[in-house]
């Protein structure tokens, strides 16, 4: 077994239960995304070569893992890849008051949400994955946060943003 | 916002996403691996696939069975709703905030908003590209680069797709209205090499002739002297006020024209 099938298994390992969770949001259903999972890994390890090495290996590996998402969907390409999924909760009773928080944000904003808060990539990674600039990884995240904060009655972040706003 | 703040929002959000998303699922390498192993051009019956195409079958059948000879759609696009025209904003009413934090990224940079807040009277609107730039001390920052984010293609005229009743103007509620209308920008700051000897002010100047000086409290870690400072400016978020019922006001005619965005 070579190294950077190693690494792959390795990422497998430690990170399977994120990209299930993660992808599960993104395309709304467990057993797809359990799919998706295992066909990025596979593709992963098919083109290993490919990887630079100019980036963190899980965040090229979601890279595939959102192109799988894409592909599987069985729809026609008609959209950008980070508008082309509408995200959700597949079991919305876990979690009834965050799933309706969620559904107010655009698309894109809930899939930046998804890959911000449950894979746990940093905006750098989220910018390559959904071919966006860092900055606007930066005000989606701004704008979710504060409709999330404002929809699940977190206070503090409110009271920061009026403060933030009358300086 | 304070760092802890938004940290402390982020393991919120974070916990409950993942504790409302959490189910085990099974782990299964050696599934990976086979699939990796066999040729890459055959399409793989999973079980869901073949649940899928089953599924597919067994409506294309019905729907064939059950054939009306209506078209069972008929895609017709929305009436175009005239855009509202609310008056431009006078220069002495618009004021603004500015607003630095550090976000977690392996890619050093700064991300911020700008705040625009309407002192006015009534309820304005913004139109074309704001101008700008950095003072040090007063004096332009040369070494700077100004400009949108890719997906951007005007700072004051919100994206037709997002925002249907609004499709030419961006709204600013008065400073009376609650925070969700007010008006922000969002933008990102990276590669400040410059010695920030003195106080350091984001220069705005809206095409409406407001021209903003918002001090600058925090600066971009410096990536290569070589290169300038860049600034990439998001498009303005409008208030979501109500659409305009009277007909076009007087003042929206002596707006200035379209300025380019520029240093």
């Amino acid at each position: 077994m070579d190294r950077q099938t190693r690494a792959i298994e390795d990422v497998y390992a430690r990170r399977y239960q994120g990209f299930r969770s993660a992808l599960a949001g993104i395309v709304g259903d467990y057993e797809l995304a359990h799919d998706v999972v295992q066909e990025s890994f596979a593709r992963a390890l098919t083109s290993r070569n490919d990887y630079r090495g100019d980036g963190a290996l899980e965040a090229w590996i979601w890279t595939i893992a959102l192109r799988t998402a894409f592909e599987m969907r069985g729809r026609p390409i008609e959209q950008e890849l980070v508008d082309a999924f509408e995200p959700e909760l597949p079991r919305p009773d876990r979690d009834e008051e965050l799933a309706t928080a969620l559904r107010v944000l655009s698309p894109r904003r809930r899939l930046v949400v998804f890959l911000r808060y449950v894979a746990d990539l940093d905006y750098a990674e989220i910018a390559r994955v959904c071919e966006i600039s860092d900055g606007t990884v930066a005000a989606t995240l701004a704008q979710a946060k504060a409709a999330l904060a404002s929809s699940l009655g977190n206070s503090d972040r409110l009271q920061e943003l009026r403060e933030a706003a009358e300086r | 916002m304070k760092r802890h703040e938004t940290d402390k929002l982020d393991r919120l959000l974070s916990s409950r996403l993942k504790n409302a998303l959490g189910e085990d699922g099974r782990a299964d390498w050696p599934d990976v691996c086979g699939r990796a192993g066999t040729s890459r051009a055959l399409w793989r019956w999973s079980r869901r696939r073949v649940l899928v195409v089953a599924g597919v079958l067994v409506l294309i059948a019905g729907a064939a069975g059950a054939s009306t000879g209506i078209i069972p759609w008929l895609k017709t696009e929305p009436a175009q709703t005239p855009p509202p025209v609310y008056p431009i904003c006078a220069a002495n009413d618009v004021t603004g905030a500015l607003y630095l934090h550090e976000v977690p990224s392996s890619r050093p940079g700064l991300s911020g908003e700008i705040t625009l807040l309407n002192k006015g009277e009534a309820n304005c609107a913004l139109q074309g590209d704001p101008k700008v730039s950095l003072l040090d001390d007063g004096v332009n920052v040369a070494n700077l680069q100004v400009g949108l984010f890719p997906e951007v293609k005007s700072v004051f005229t919100p994206d037709s797709k997002k925002y249907s009743y609004l499709a030419s103007q961006t709204l600013i509620g008065r400073v009376t209205e609650p925070l969700e209308q007010k008006s922000w920008i969002y933008l990102w700051w990276e590669n400040w090499c410059g010695q920030n000897s003195g106080k350091l002010d984001l220069r705005l100047e809206i095409p409406n002739g407001t021209t903003l000086e918002l001090p600058v409290t925090k600066v971009p870690s410096c990536v290569d002297s070589a290169k300038p400072s860049l600034l990439s400016l998001d498009q303005a978020q409008g208030a979501h006020l109500p659409p305009a019922e009277s007909p076009p006001f007087a003042r929206r005619s002596s707006q200035t024209g379209r300025e380019s965005l520029s240093r």
